[in-house]
């Protein structure tokens, strides 16, 4: 496996770093992200598209860019990778609307299905989706042993339109899938958030879909503005700092949290990024920046747990736009502490997301998660 | 810029850096590049002002972290506390209902069956509450399995009974609350027909209001009622039940509901009621022939009472030898047809069940002694030697029948007599045990006759069996004796039983069970003292002639012609009775009926009246009573009844009625005359005086010991209150009026006491301490003497001094 990377701030600066690159027309694979303004760029798809013809093309708008560098705003990274072994298909859908989610997953399931892929890295628009049945759609079709990752589209901490690059080129509702199969694929994953509960647990007593009116017979948006006090005036961003911990009927944990997207003063509701099953309980959780950086740690751990890694590989690190919020300029040493950990032999992409999909441990069912850092990273056996 | 950042700086820098730092980190950027400093020292300049950008947004990024975890914790702190608050009130609710559990729990360790086995402090701690409960729990499931169980039994018990029996439930009110399929298809009602209507519905009105008043009031008490009831199908039909209704009781035992249990019982009913016709059919069948019986006893006794009688009138006129013989063959024949006719209709009442064994005292050896007297006379007849052999132990009174003890061993004798040809007849009575007042005895009569063969020794006693059929041909006889003697003595709690030897003889046994009463009348004892015990019987002379009718003896007038009213409805009987009174020397008057007597007594003096029992138009009984009421005081004229039972009740009603002595019928000549030698004159021969042998001579002897002046003042007197105190004394004994017979028995006493009659004066001392316990042989015996006191000092025959 091989693979190079470059970044460019300016649609200017690509044509100069793709001649940089050795041997780009042998590229199968080219991972873009970057902000919605370059990413839209049609110049952007079209030379890369030109440079390297063969490879499948996508990726998303970001709210931040990851490199080993650490975080970048207003670029756009593009990796290429050459496998010699590990087989790729692509499958792309159009979502045409939230209800759709589950059906959109079902579609990419029936594409992908011939090629038997064991693990789906995938991207979708980062607003309008019910990631959690695009999931279950994915599953329906292609069954629970395929391990399915990937990351919802940022747009910076606008939240207004996000952008997926498809092999056809950007779309804003397209959702893309990049199937890998082949008996040298490795393919390890960790997510963690780091994040700790406080306080009581808060029985759901309304809530429909990802829409939370009620906790313990109250406006959940009470009580979420009484922890925030005059942060409260900053909601929704402010929202990112006390995530919720789902937790199921019986009070166990699933390992799932959900930052709150947007509020909804006459209903007294907090809109969700994420479904949340209204038999369960909810908790508060906060982190100071250390404990995220510990928490990123955490998942890195997890994913070089999983198997040794031979050799050159590329790490895709989907974190939340949250944890950015919250640990600000020292955001990059999330990175870093990944970066030390997967080694100087690992090539780091990623972004800042609107969700991160990503089973909670090995070989559990893939889940829409919030305020992780989740790690997907691939190899090649020799 | 951040307060901290802006202060720090102030205090390390000065104006006007202090106060724009950007502008002289700037400053010093350019200062350096502009002169030419090392590179290290101008990438220095260029980065301090990021540095500051980064440290001052650092420390906001803190600011922020601590103001927001300082409001969590706070938030958290309230919340922890308004949860605590609140966990303390559950627990301490929670407690409140712990403790609730444990007192439950233990009211139920007590009342649940099986669970008082538990440890007393098991309720203490949570842990052995829960396990307390549990073990409850568990019982209570038990105690609920039984309950199922119970229940599924009392299901299949149900459906058993409603599978037998006619089952309805009523409230208290009488409405039907349940009632079974049986109940719905007799009554022919449908099911919602008969619920919520009153048990009414099915009365039958057969019943009057009394039988349901007693069935609620049964019920109501609580009590289960039981009986059979007519009820009424819809259609109209009547249907018989057994009912039993059982109240059922709430807790506090007062009945809440009644369940009727019945079955069917219209078919017996309708069998009994067939068998009711058929038993009362047959009843009248039995009556008819009692009756007929009874009638025929009568209407052959009366005719053959005529022949026998105008046979001995006819022996008593100047006859031919030949024409002697032919009425002396008459006689006897008709003296074997009426043994015959007595045997017959006493079978037939002891298989009737109609034969009443007396309870009455009476002298054992006596009347053994008198039984021998006439049979005597038969043996002598036919040279046989007749050996009385009584034990010297014998009880002197008994209690029991003496008449059918006379007829028992009369019976055997003369079956002796009839079967021996040469040799003796011995009769043994002995005591075969005794026990308080109760004894046995064990009487045999043997002879010296055919004997009979022992496979036949079974069969005598069967009713017309004798021994050999030709029996009957040689001997005789109806066959009915010996079963007649057997179920007489089995009457009398006695067996009987034989042992012979054919050729030798026969040995007929039999015991009678006797109470034995306290000696008395020891005046009638004495004359016989001599008479007890072993020896022949006297076989010859008058008194053997006189016991037997089958010896021809001219019965001589009496001395004193008497004033006789015959009351006898029969003309046969008055004829006779007439024709014999007449030829003895008495003046008969006849009276018809009771009616025509009590017009006739009073006017004439009578010496006797003979009473006839039963007759139209007025019977002897009433009668008597009228005769009695409408005496003078002082006189007391004999009323001699004649009744053909003069046994047990029917004396007691003569004797209660005023009557003073029984003559039985059909009429023995000879003692109708000894009877009326009695009352005519003391110094009648021995041979026909009355069978108690009181005798003249103490009272003859007392009388003569007395003052003549004294005996002649007091002789009237005397006569008059004897005979009224003896005659009250019957009464009062007979209307049980004991405080009369014990004052009349005193006057009694004081009478004779004056008259020097010491044993009669003991006799009335008994009568006056134990008037209730007075036999009537009692009485009999001093009315005896009494009359022969009385006819002693009659002025006319009497023993008076003037004599």
């Amino acid at each position: 496996m091989k693979t190079q990377q470059i970044q460019i701030s300016d649609l200017g600066e690509l044509a100069p770093a793709l001649a940089t690159l050795a041997d780009p027309a042998a590229a199968q694979l080219a991972l873009v992200f970057g902000s919605r303004q370059l990413l839209g760029e049609p110049g952007l798809f079209r030379e890369i598209k030109a440079a390297c013809p063969k490879a499948i093309l996508l990726g998303c708008s970001t709210a931040g860019e990851i490199t080993r560098r650490g975080l970048a705003e207003d670029t756009a990274v593009v990796t290429f990778a050459q496998f010699d072994q590990v087989e790729l298909t692509v499958a792309t859908t159009d979502l045409a609307s939230m209800e759709d989610s589950l059906a959109a997953g079902q579609r990419l399931g029936t594409q992908l299905q011939a090629s038997g892929p064991r693990a789906l890295i995938l991207f979708g628009q980062g607003l309008a989706i019910n990631g959690s049945a695009l999931i279950d759609g994915l599953h329906q079709v292609l069954g629970d042993g395929i391990t399915i990752t990937g990351g919802l589209a940022g747009d910076g901490d606008h939240f207004q339109e996000t952008l997926v690059m498809t092999p056809d080129g950007p779309s804003t509702t397209a959702i893309v899938a990049l199937g890998l199969s082949g008996a040298a694929l490795r393919f390890n994953h960790g997510s963690f958030g780091g994040w700790e509960p406080f306080g009581n647990l808060r029985k759901m007593t309304k809530a429909v879909g990802n829409v939370l009116y009620e906790l313990d017979g109250k406006p959940a948006l009470d009580i979420y503005k009484a922890y925030l006090g005059d942060y409260a005036k900053d909601l929704p961003s402010s929202g990112l700092f006390f995530p919720f911990e789902m937790l199921d009927a019986n009070r166990g944990t699933t390992g799932i949290i959900r930052t709150i997207l947007s509020v909804d003063e006459a209903e007294g509701s907090l809109t969700l990024a994420g479904d949340v099953n209204p038999a369960g309980y909810l908790q508060l959780m906060h982190a100071s920046t250390d404990q995220l950086i510990s928490g990123a740690e955490a998942a890195a751990t997890a994913a070089q747990a999983m198997a040794p890694h031979p050799g050159e590989g590329l790490g895709i690190l989907v974190s939340c736009v949250g944890r950015r919020l919250v640990m600000g300029y020292r955001v990059d040493e999330e990175i870093e502490a990944v970066g030390d950990i997967l080694g100087e032999d690992t090539v780091l992409t990623g972004f800042y997301s609107y969700g991160e999909l990503s089973p909670s441990a090995p070989g559990a069912p893939c889940l829409l998660q919030n305020q992780t850092m989740t790690i997907i990273w691939i190899a090649e056996a020799p | 810029m951040h307060p901290l950042l802006a202060r720090q700086l102030r205090r390390l820098l000065d104006a006007p850096a202090a106060d724009n730092p950007p502008a002289a980190c700037d400053q010093l950027r350019l200062f350096l590049e502009s002169h030419q400093a090392p590179a290290h020292l101008q990438h220095l300049g260029r980065g301090l002002g990021e540095f500051l950008t980064r440290v001052e947004g650092a420390y906001t990024q803190l600011d922020r972290d601590l103001s927001l975890r300082t409001r969590s914790l706070k938030l958290s702190s309230e919340e922890l506390l308004a949860t605590n608050d609140a966990l303390r009130g559950t627990l301490e609710a929670r407690e409140a209902a712990i403790a609730q559990l444990q007192s439950l729990a233990e009211r139920l360790r007590h009342t649940l069956p099986d669970a008082t086995e538990t440890q007393d402090d098991a309720a203490d701690s949570l842990t052995g509450l829960v396990a307390l409960i549990s073990h409850l729990i568990e019982r209570q499931e038990a105690h609920q399995a039984e309950l199922r169980a119970l229940h599924t039994d009392l299901a299949n018990q149900k459906f058993a009974l409603d599978q037998h029996a006619i089952v309805s439930i009523t409230d208290l009110d009488g409405t039907i609350t349940y009632a079974n399929d049986r109940f719905c298809d007799i009554a022919g009602y449908r099911r919602e027909e008969i619920l919520g209507a009153n048990h009414r519905l099915i009365r039958s009105n057969y019943h009057p209001p009394a039988f349901f008043a007693d069935l609620w009031g049964t019920i109501k008490a609580g009590k289960v009622w039981r009986g059979e009831v007519k009820n009424r199908k819809k259609n109209g039909d009547d249907y018989w039940v057994s009912a039993t209704i059982v109240p059922l009781t709430d807790a506090n035992g007062q009945p809440s509901q009644y369940i009727a249990l019945r079955t069917d019982i219209t078919e017996r009913k309708q069998a009994e009621r067939e068998l009711e016709q058929a038993k009362s059919l047959a009843e009248a069948a039995s009556q008819a022939k009692s009756d007929f019986l009874a009638n025929m006893s009568h209407e052959i006794r009366t005719p053959m009472n005529g022949i026998i009688g105008m046979t001995e009138l006819a022996l008593d006129t100047d006859l031919d030898p030949i024409q002697r013989d032919y009425l002396t063959t008459v006689r006897n024949s008709a003296d074997a047809l009426l043994v015959i006719l007595n045997d017959i209709l006493d079978f037939s009442k002891i298989e009737a069940g109609k034969l009443q064994i007396e309870r009455i005292p009476f002298n054992l050896a006596d009347t053994i002694t008198e039984a021998l007297k006439s049979i005597g006379a038969r043996a002598e007849k036919k040279g046989l030697k007749l050996v009385r052999n009584l034990a010297a132990d014998l009880p002197l009174q008994v209690e029991g029948d003496p008449g059918r003890l006379r007829q028992v061993l009369t019976n055997l004798c003369d079956n002796a007599i009839k079967f021996t040809r040469e040799g003796a007849i011995t009769v043994t009575a002995a005591l075969d045990g005794r026990e308080a007042d109760q004894c046995r005895i064990h009487l045999t009569v043997s002879d010296t006759g055919i004997g009979i063969p022992p496979e036949k020794q079974r069969q005598v006693f069967e009713a017309f069996t004798q021994a050999d059929a030709s029996t009957i041909r040689k001997f005789g006889g109806t066959g009915l004796g010996l079963a007649i003697c057997t179920r007489l003595v089995g009457l009398m709690d006695g067996r009987i039983w034989l042992d012979s030897t054919p050729g030798q003889g026969s040995s007929f046994h039999f015991t009678l069970a006797l109470k034995v009463l306290p000696n008395a009348a020891a005046s009638r004892d004495a004359p016989q003292g001599q008479d007890r015990g072993t020896g022949a019987l006297p076989a010859s002379g008058e008194e053997a002639r006189a016991a037997t009718g089958s010896d021809r003896q001219v019965l001589e007038p009496h001395g004193r012609g008497l004033a006789i009213l015959l009351v006898e409805d029969h003309p046969v009987n008055q004829q006779l009775a007439i024709r014999l009174l007449q030829k003895w020397g008495h003046a008969v008057t006849l009276a018809r009926n009771g009616q025509e007597a009590v017009d006739l007594f009073p006017t004439a003096a009578w010496d006797i009246v003979f009473m006839d029992m039963q007759m139209p138009v007025m019977g002897g009984i009433d009668a008597t009573r009228l005769i009695r009421q409408g005496e003078p005081p002082g006189q007391h004229t004999p009323i001699i009844a004649m009744t053909a039972n003069a046994r047990g009740e029917d004396r007691d009603r003569c004797l209660a009625a005023g009557m003073d002595d029984h003559l039985p019928k059909p009429l023995d000549i000879r003692t109708l005359h000894r009877l009326v030698a009695h009352y005519c004159h003391p110094a009648a021969p021995p041979a026909s005086s009355p069978a108690p042998p009181a005798g003249g001579d103490p009272i003859q002897a007392a009388l003569a010991a007395m003052d003549p002046d004294m005996l002649l003042a007091l002789r009237d007197v005397v006569r008059t209150q004897l005979l009224g105190d003896m005659a009250a004394a019957y009464a009062a004994r007979g209307g049980e009026d004991w405080e009369t017979l014990h004052r009349v028995a005193h006057n009694l006493k004081n009478t004779l006491g004056l008259l020097g009659m010491g044993d009669l004066v003991e006799i009335a001392k008994q009568i006056e301490a134990a008037p209730a316990d007075t036999p009537t042989e009692r009485l009999d015996g001093l009315a005896h003497s009494v009359h022969l006191i009385v006819a002693a000092l009659h002025p006319a025959t009497g023993a008076t001094p003037a004599n």
